[in-house]
């Protein structure tokens, strides 16, 4: 048996090897494609498109204005009418405008207490919703401000303003680098289609150039033909892991070397062979290699969607969170972001550990029972 | 005269087979649903319920009703308080909690002599988008409790103490649900994902299977050939495109204001572009495993990075814009959540028309072109 699978194997990477576009894509997928996303995506509101509609136009309103600036605003026009801030809008020119009415600056100074607007393009709630709360902000700080100038001018109790003031703390991430988490949470999810693609893809392709026929009458059992398909896959996949770790993440997007690299590389491991019974059971029930793209998209999606890197899992409804359990890569994601960003070890992440194993010994044991009834 | 005989003649053989594989039919109209009503329903971006723990070293009715406002929006909820500073630090690490508080002892006391208090906010950074979004909700909140603060300050005699209140509106989407910006972004994900998986299939297969020869020694023209094939998943497109229509309207009640009749003729356009570029990579490459993983890679990046699915085109940083122009996903994406949400015509929308129809005209030049180069 033990050299039948050795031979099954040497086979299945000279058959890997010789397809060049196969090749190419595979190592595309996880260098350049990483890189991609990891510099090339990001949620932070940076540079909302602004408009500028004083109304009031005097010292303290253009002073005001001036504080929406960049980081957060990059202010690209002044407009002077309520039809020219409809055709901004409309076109998405700018994303938000800040009205100061008239009378802005009288009112704050007679009676303590002045309105500003701020419209929104709602179209992208999400941004939308970040670039109110930065405006809001603005606007409390110049009220502070203010405030601390007539404090200046005439000392006393009077102007004194009681606040809350947070100090926040960026935990495991302190300069908000999003490459670190884009190009991470990039590599997990490449890991999972491809580990779970290229056995699939392997075993399809038998069947349909008719060459399992050919396996099955040798005297290697289908085991280990299902075997020498799992090692190799899964061993390619882990080394370009390691390729995309050591080659990108790391020398480019500057992750700083922390935690057990042996913990994560045993914790991938495992997670690889999981995911490669997945597919080896879509092998299982799809003849061609067209339905075999479609079920392994019906089953990744869920798997990739309910891993919580997409949506927080507190957001979801409780169904969805009890169905989160199911997929092995929300495990595999805690497991790997414990270790790489947070330096956690066995002690925190055993819960984990244990959950990404029993799930994958479920799986792999179930397409291998599968894989037997099938080809045996 | 586009439709000649030959033309329908591929393009049956191509619909009986697709017919005929009733497991590859079934899946391909219903997999692009469950990814719409998955994704719709559960990617929320908006941050909800985020496990909080406060370390409360004042205990007073001020801190007890500062944490009160927190626990009470839904964007934050009290998991337990805290007796000692560590084990903030733990249960970060451990995943339990995302937010850890520090109230100081004085809390109560420097605020009822007008002074600042800091809270320290311990956040954890390891999903930085999350964490963005935290700490936005947090200031906002921690903002209208100043607010509150200085209007109970100003109620005392003998004070002034300014403060700006900030009225927000977001037009197109008064409520910011993510669901309207994310329901018609699928549509545009949807649209060319899927043509493109399908088609970069089908010419690839042929050559696979070797039934390409019988093209290639019939007297079909090339034109003919890549129309006939292009055909019937421009016909599955459509109907995916219907499908998907009606559930924005009927199942998630995103509300429509433009006219259908111009978004089903940009949505044609925009089917022709990706049915044409997976034909293209059918024709180009050599089995039927790298054509499909080719197909998913060159797909998926430019619908979700690039489009202005999540961050608007004009809030990306050059190469994020230049890339978003070369790509055709950017203008569908365009067309699309203006006719959804903001209502805009044709007046507008003319010059995207023209740009999806060039990429279609140069699309089906280059797969007529370089489908003979392979006979030889």
């Amino acid at each position: 048996m033990f050299q039948g699978l050795l031979a099954l194997l040497h086979k299945e990477y000279l058959q890997f090897s010789r397809d060049r576009a196969l090749v190419f894509i595979v190592l595309y997928v996880f260098t350049v494609d990483i890189y991609i996303a990891g510099a090339g995506f990001n949620l932070e509101v940076r540079n909302y498109p602004t408009a500028i509609y004083d109304r009031d136009n005097t010292q303290i309103s253009v002073q005001l204005a001036e504080k929406f600036r960049q980081p957060y605003f990059r202010v690209t026009r002044l407009i002077y009418s309520d039809s020219e801030m409809e055709t901004l809008l409309n076109k998405g020119t700018v994303s938000l405008v800040l009205v100061i009415p008239h009378n802005f600056a009288r009112s704050l100074a007679e009676k303590n207490h002045a309105e500003l607007q701020v419209i929104t393009d709602g179209t992208l709630s999400n941004t939308a919703l970040l670039a109110l709360a930065y405006a809001g902000q603005i606007a409390q700080e110049f009220a502070q401000e203010v405030g601390g100038r007539w404090g200046q001018s005439e000392p006393g109790a009077a102007h004194l303003r009681p606040q809350v003031k947070l100090k926040p703390r960026i935990a495991f991430n302190p300069n908000q680098k999003f490459e670190w988490f884009t190009s991470l949470i990039e590599l997990f999810n490449i890991i999972t289609v491809v580990s779970i693609f290229l056995p699939a893809a392997a075993a399809v392709r038998e069947k349909e150039a008719g060459t399992i026929e050919q396996l099955l009458v040798t005297p290697v059992t289908p085991v280990t033909i299902m075997l020498a398909k799992v090692i190799s896959m899964a061993s390619i996949v882990l080394a370009a892991s390691c390729l995309s770790l050591f080659l990108v993440i790391y020398p480019v997007f500057s992750l700083p070397w922390r935690g057990n690299l042996f913990l994560y590389l045993a914790a991938t491991a495992l997670y690889v062979f999981s995911a490669t019974g997945v597919g080896l059971f879509i092998s299982t029930v799809c003849r061609t290699l067209p339905q075999t793209i479609l079920l392994l998209l019906m089953l990744l999606t869920p798997i990739l969607f309910l891993s919580g890197s997409w949506t927080p899992p507190e957001a979801m409804p409780v169904w969805m969170r009890l169905i989160t359990y199911l997929s092995p890569l929300k495990y595999f994601i805690s497991i790997a972001y414990g270790i790489l960003l947070r330096n956690a070890g066995l002690g925190h992440l055993w819960p984990e550990l244990a959950g990404m194993t029993v799930l994958g010994l479920f799986l792999f044991s179930f397409c291998a029972f599968r894989f037997r009834q099938r080809f045996g | 005269m586009l439709l000649n005989r030959r033309v329908r003649a591929v393009a049956l053989k191509e619909i009986k087979e697709i017919y005929r594989d009733k497991l590859y039919l079934a899946m391909a109209l219903v997999v692009p649903l469950m990814v719409l009503i998955l994704f719709g329903y559960g990617l929320s971006l908006d941050v909800k319920n985020i496990p909080f723990a406060v370390l409360d070293q004042n205990r007073s009715s001020l801190s007890r009703e500062y944490i009160d406002r927190l626990g009470r929006s839904h964007y934050f909820s009290l998991h337990h308080y805290l007796l000692r500073p560590g084990p903030i630090d733990q249960e970060l690490v451990k995943g339990s909690i995302r937010l850890g508080l520090i109230i100081p002892p004085n809390f109560d006391r420097q605020l009822a002599l007008g002074q600042e208090s800091e809270v320290q906010a311990l956040i954890d950074g390891s999903f930085p988008d999350r964490a963005e979004t935290s700490r936005s909700y947090l200031e906002a909140i921690t903002l209208e409790y100043n607010l509150e603060l200085a209007r109970r300050r100003q109620a005392l005699p003998g004070t002034r103490v300014p403060w700006i209140e900030v009225q927000t509106r977001a037009w197109f989407n008064s409520d910011l649900e993510s669901k309207n910006f994310i329901v018609p972004g699928m549509m545009v994900t949807i649209l060319f994902f899927f043509p493109v998986l399908l088609a970069s299939i089908t010419v690839v297969r042929e050559k696979e299977t070797g039934s390409i020869f019988n093209i290639y020694c019939s007297p079909i023209r090339r034109w003919e050939y890549v129309a006939g094939k292009l055909l019937p998943y421009l016909g599955l497109g459509l109907i995916n495109y219907v499908m998907i229509y009606l559930l924005s309207y009927y199942l998630f009640g995103v509300p429509f204001r433009g006219s259908f009749v111009l978004l089903t003729v940009a949505a044609l356009l925009y089917l022709g572009v990706s049915a044409a570029w997976g034909l293209l990579l059918s024709i180009l490459l050599r089995t039927q495993v790298a054509a499909m993983l080719f197909a998913m890679i060159s797909s998926v990046i430019p619908a979700f990075l690039y489009s202005g699915f999540f961050i608007a085109v004009n809030s990306m940083g050059a190469s994020g814009r230049f890339m978003a122009a070369i790509l055709p996903p950017t203008y569908f994406m365009e067309m699309v959540r203006g006719i959804y949400l903001k209502g805009l015509g044709v007046q507008v929308y003319w010059s995207n028309l023209l740009v999806l129809l060039l990429y279609f005209i140069s699309l089906m030049a280059l797969s007529v072109y370089f489908l003979r180069k392979r006979v030889g």
